[in-house]
């Protein structure tokens, strides 16, 4: 029995050794096939079918807030209405009781910075109530222009994203009053400063817990001291309540032979690609980049970690305009653009491509849009040159491998 | 016999990986020659395969089958290849050697049906280079890799006329599948890697015939011929080829000079030549003749109990039929040594054999291989 022990133990250590089969060689010389072929291709898109289209997103389903000064995208102002709060009492343990308020405290989310930029200053400036998503940035600027600030918050240097707060304490709380018409409402329109020109993404939207809030602190009289400090808070409620406006709005006499993305009105642009049968049938896609060539420098909020990207999409079905994109996350492919240049942008195509090769496939058609976009956009209004512009043309860069069938004896 | 169909319809069942070892001259034609032997006749060099009732080579073996035998033999190979690109190490597990064995009963036939390696293919190459994208330097990897190779599927009949001489008859179905990947990788992990991959499959039919005759009390001559007509390759599962297949023969002679002493040499010759036009018309280098030449001894220790604790030693010369290079015909030298021990009255055992080989093709291309070879064998 122990010779059989012992033969099998061998017989195991011999099964599990691990396999290398790993030879030097020199292909072709020793190979029974040739290496994979790999070429490399520029395809422009198809001419004259590219344009830009806007009103992909209305102003009321944004949920950020922009405010800028002095960038070279563009002067950004935001505005928003707290609906009415009762301030006087407050219900503890099913009773209302009286609330002696001691502090009021006005606070945003900071989402996006020129992390480059100090002392910079978020201003607040008394606007009347009635303000609301069909502001214009003239009218809105008139406003603000017309009240002083009645107060500011100073962002810490250090400080890239969280809550920003202003305190209202003691004979301060009087700035807070509003006019008895205003039935408690208070309305406030943002501009923001710093030692050189920036912009600040804070977050917005209707009833978001990202959203700006209006927090009344106090005292109210009962016996168990752990309920006799009380808060009572409100965020902006009606969705045309809150928002931002710009002093640039490239759609605004867009030209026809230019591609648009972003801006305050949402621009996308569709472009096509009429690409080669026997690459999407024979081949297998190593590396697809899609590159856009910026007709005007790309500005933005520099220095700003989250800055602007690009997003394409593929489409189910081309229908222009009104292309259904592809649905799959994964189908999603983004590219940052490069703030303060005018270099191309390379935007990594592959798995794009890749479902234009399979049977059935999507049309090889892309809509480009701002990453920004359901959000309510970004800083940056990119517009590219199109298949009409003289030179940079949108192109579609592929690099393939094209199959050998290896195995010759 | 019935255990002998049983263990037959396994075969089928068997993993399609009955092949030899890997090696760099299995690269091209249709790989290298797996000789078709049980792990004793391995340990003596392959002098006894034709006397070896547990080898494949000679139909007339299973004739004197008294008892009902199977084996199942395993060979883990390492291995170090160099060439003028490089030196590598390698090592790999192959099954080379699946039987049952055993008589008809109440007649002079015994019957064998077993799985034997024919040619491997398996390896791996890989090469280094610098190719051009986008207009910038990209360093690119290739690799390809190819598992498989070809199987004897052989069902074999032998025949005692008398006692001195046995007659056998062999069936053979050449069989099995070359997965081949090509894949080329960058050093910019930005370009996906490249690969493709491919099935070549194998078909062929062969027949061979044998014989042993005791000349003498001591004395006992074997010989075998075998034809292979020819095979067709299919990749994935279109016809893509088809190639004739060698004629084989071998003879060989042992002596015992005592109970103890076995002696045995025996010369092979395969006319790969066959093969040649087609192969090169495939694309391939093409194929030469290929010869052996085995020596070996085997020393028992108890010649009532062969099977327990013998001494076997032996060394081969061969050369192999399919060329790296055109003009450059490779050969093989091994020596080996192996024992074996029974168990349970006999009924089981392990044979061992230890190998070590050297190929070359005198032009660069050599390769040094240890190979340890294990059968398992049951006589219920």
């Amino acid at each position: 029995m122990r010779n059989l022990f012992a033969g099998l133990a061998m017989v195991i250590a011999v099964a599990a050794c691990q396999e290398n089969i790993n030879t030097p060689g020199d292909c072709p010389t020793l190979c029974p096939g040739e290496q994979i072929i790999v070429r490399d291709t520029v395809i422009l898109a198809t001419p004259g079918s590219d344009s830009a289209f806007f009103g992909y997103a209305s102003k009321a389903a944004s949920s950020v807030l922009l405010v800028s000064s002095g960038l070279a995208a563009g002067e950004l102002r935001s505005f928003l209405v707290f609906p009415k709060q009762r301030r006087d009492s407050i219900q503890v343990d099913g009773t209302q009781r009286a609330l002696i308020v001691d502090t009021i405290s006005i606070s945003f989310s900071l989402q996006a910075r020129d992390s480059t930029a100090k002392n910079l200053k978020l201003f607040l400036h008394r606007v009347p109530i009635t303000v609301d998503t069909a502001l214009t940035f003239d009218s809105l600027q008139s406003l603000i222009a017309q009240a002083p600030p009645f107060d500011s918050i100073a962002v810490a240097d250090t400080l890239k994203l969280g809550k920003v707060e202003a305190l209202f304490v003691g004979p301060r709380l009087t700035l807070i009053d509003g006019p008895a018409a205003d039935s408690g409402r208070f309305a406030v329109g943002l501009t923001v400063r710093a030692d050189k020109p920036t912009g600040i993404r804070l977050g917005g939207g209707s009833g978001l817990t990202s959203g700006p809030l209006f927090e009344t602190r106090g005292k109210v009289d009962v016996s168990d001291t752990a309920k006799q400090r009380q808060r009572t808070s409100v965020r902006p409620d009606a969705a045309d309540k809150l928002g931002y406006v710009g002093n640039r709005d490239l759609a605004v006499g867009a030209s026809a032979d230019l591609l648009y993305i972003g801006g305050p009105q949402a621009g996308r642009s569709i472009i096509r690609f009429a690409i080669p049968r026997f690459i999407l049938d024979s081949s297998q896609i190593l590396r697809a980049t899609l590159e856009l060539t910026p007709a005007a420098r790309l500005d933005g909020l520099p220095n700003n970690p989250a800055g602007d990207s690009i997003v394409v999409r593929g489409v189910a079905a081309d229908l222009g305009a009104k292309s259904p994109p592809l649905g799959a996350a994964g189908l999603l492919v983004k590219g940052g653009l490069g703030q303060g240049t005018t270099n191309a942008t390379q935007i990594d195509m592959f798995s794009l491509v890749a479902q234009w090769q399979a049977t059935g496939g999507p049309p090889s058609v892309v809509f480009v849009a701002h990453q920004d976009e359901p959000l309510g956009g970004g800083f940056m209004q990119p517009v590219f040159y199109s298949t009409r512009s003289p030179t940079g043309q949108p192109r579609l860069r592929l690099t393939y491998g094209l199959p050998t069938r290896p195995g010759r004896p | 016999m019935r255990k002998a169909v049983l263990f037959g319809l396994a075969l089928f069942a068997a993993p399609a990986s009955v092949q030899g070892q890997s090696s760099q001259f299995g690269v091209r034609g249709l790989g290298i020659p797996v000789r078709p032997l049980s792990p004793r006749a391995i340990a003596t060099g392959g002098a006894f395969g034709l006397f070896d009732l547990e080898s494949s080579l000679n139909p007339a073996a299973p004739a004197s089958a008294i008892q009902f035998a199977s084996l199942f033999s395993s060979a883990q190979n390492f291995r170090r290849s160099t060439n003028p690109f490089g030196s590598s190490s390698g090592k790999d597990n192959r099954f080379p050697q699946i039987l049952a064995v055993g008589p008809i009963g109440g007649t002079r036939f015994g019957a064998a049906i077993s799985m034997s390696g024919y040619t491997d293919r398996n390896f791996a190459l890989g090469t280094v280079d610098t190719i051009s994208l986008r207009g910038v330097p990209v360093g690119v990897f290739d690799t390809l890799i190819s598992r498989g190779g070809l199987s004897d599927l052989r069902l074999a009949g032998g025949w005692r006329a008398t006692s001195a001489l046995h007659l056998g008859l062999g069936l053979h179905a050449i069989t099995g599948s070359n997965r081949l990947e090509n894949r080329r990788t960058f050093s910019d992990t930005a370009y996906a890697t490249a690969s493709e991959r491919s099935t070549l499959s194998y078909l062929g039919l062969g027949i061979s015939a044998g014989a042993s005759l005791r000349v003498a009390p001591r004395l006992t001559l074997a010989g075998m011929f075998r034809t292979d007509g020819h095979l067709d390759i299919d990749r994935d599962t279109t016809r893509i080829a088809r190639t004739d297949l060698p004629t084989s023969y071998s003879v060989g002679a042992r002596w015992q000079p005592s109970l103890k002493v076995g002696l045995a040499a025996s010369y092979g010759a395969k006319r790969w030549r066959a093969s040649d036009a087609d192969i090169r018309a495939q694309g391939g280098v093409g194929a030469d003749n290929a010869y052996e030449v085995a020596g070996g001894i085997e020393i028992l220790r108890d010649p009532k109990n062969p099977g327990h604790r013998p001494w076997r030693l032996g060394g081969f010369y061969a050369t192999l039929p399919f060329p790296v290079r055109i003009g450059r015909q490779p050969h093989e030298f091994g020596i080996s040594a192996g024992t074996a021990v029974r168990f349970t009255r006999g009924q089981g055992g392990f044979d061992f054999a230890l190998q070590q080989l050297w190929r070359s093709d005198g032009a660069g291309y050599t390769e040094r291989a240890t190979v340890v070879t294990v059968g398992f064998s049951i006589r219920p």
